[in-house]
């Protein structure tokens, strides 16, 4: 199980992005649940924590964890 | 040209002239939006225009540039402007105190380049398909608490609606806060990247994303 998380602070329950490698078995995993396009931006998971990404994934280097940012 | 002395090596005395025949327009006034005008304005582009329906309150001056004491409850557009003809006379400050949307487009019609300056998500997301329809590029940043990132959308390309969900308006800012530090390291970067899109210098940041954490200082690229 490798979670790569940028920028931010895995402890906070909030809304993150998850990026996916296109190539990553778990693709259609991650498709399959509601959330939309293709590549990279597949999920906005509202309240996530780490333990319910690790739900999601198995092994892969390729799922990074970001948060939303939306200050200006 | 002795005001953009200290631009020469890095901003050659042609790219300057270019510069001068060049407009951007700046949507936000605030914390990421202060910053972007001012250095532009320092910068020599030829001519700026500005839009926030805000007025400046006193929870902006912990970060905002042109928040001062003396400004609170007056329009930023219109502070903005006055302040960028003290520090630039000799360019073009167009500025309008009211929310930019798809029916400005009159009003932007020449522009070359777009800065996201905004805090609403749903505002970034008008703002690329705006800069879509003007068929010029957009630069694009956000902020929260230490982090903060940064891309360039030319037209087609989307990005915004990879990193952005549309049913949210607000990111984690809404816990974290907005330093000064951060937007100011974003505003340098985005005004960087208008830079290379008005000299057609590439951009590393066309389909990446720039995520910035100030906290351990790690920048990180990530492709989209």
């Amino acid at each position: 199980m490798k979670l790569r998380y940028i920028g931010i602070n895995p402890e906070l329950p909030k809304e993150v992005i998850v990026l996916l490698n296109e190539d990553t078995v778990l693709k259609d995993v991650l498709i399959a649940t509601p959330f939309n396009s293709i590549k990279k931006q597949l999920s906005f998971l509202s309240g996530t924590t780490k333990i319910t990404l690790e739900d999601l994934v198995s092994d892969s280097d390729d799922i990074l964890v970001l948060h939303v940012l939306g200050g200006g | 040209m002795e005001r953009y002395l200290r631009n020469q090596s890095t901003i050659s005395i042609e790219n300057q002239k270019l510069l001068k025949q060049k407009t951007v327009v700046v949507v936000g006034c605030g914390g990421l939006g202060g910053h972007v005008i001012e250095q532009c304005a320092r910068l020599g582009i030829g001519r700026i225009i500005c839009y926030d329906s805000d007025v400046f309150d006193t929870s902006n001056l912990n970060r905002q540039r042109f928040s001062t004491e003396d400004v609170i409850g007056k329009s930023k557009a219109e502070i903005v402007k006055e302040e960028l003809n003290r520090i630039n006379s000799e360019i073009e400050v167009i500025s309008y105190s009211k929310r930019l949307d798809l029916d400005c487009m009159d009003e932007v019609k020449d522009a070359h380049c777009i800065v996201d300056a905004v805090d609403r998500i749903s505002t970034r997301l008008m703002l690329q398909q705006l800069a879509k329809q003007l068929n010029v590029p957009l630069v694009s940043a956000s902020i929260a608490g230490w982090y903060g990132q940064c891309t360039v959308v030319y037209p087609h390309d989307d990005t915004l609606s990879k990193i952005y969900p549309s049913d949210v308006e607000q990111g984690i800012e809404t816990e974290l806060g907005n330093p000064s530090f951060t937007p100011a390291l974003l505003a340098a970067i985005e005004t960087a990247e208008v830079t290379k899109v008005l000299l057609n210098i590439p951009s590393d940041l066309r389909h990446q994303l720039l995520v910035v954490n100030l906290l351990h200082h790690e920048y990180t690229v990530i492709r989209l």
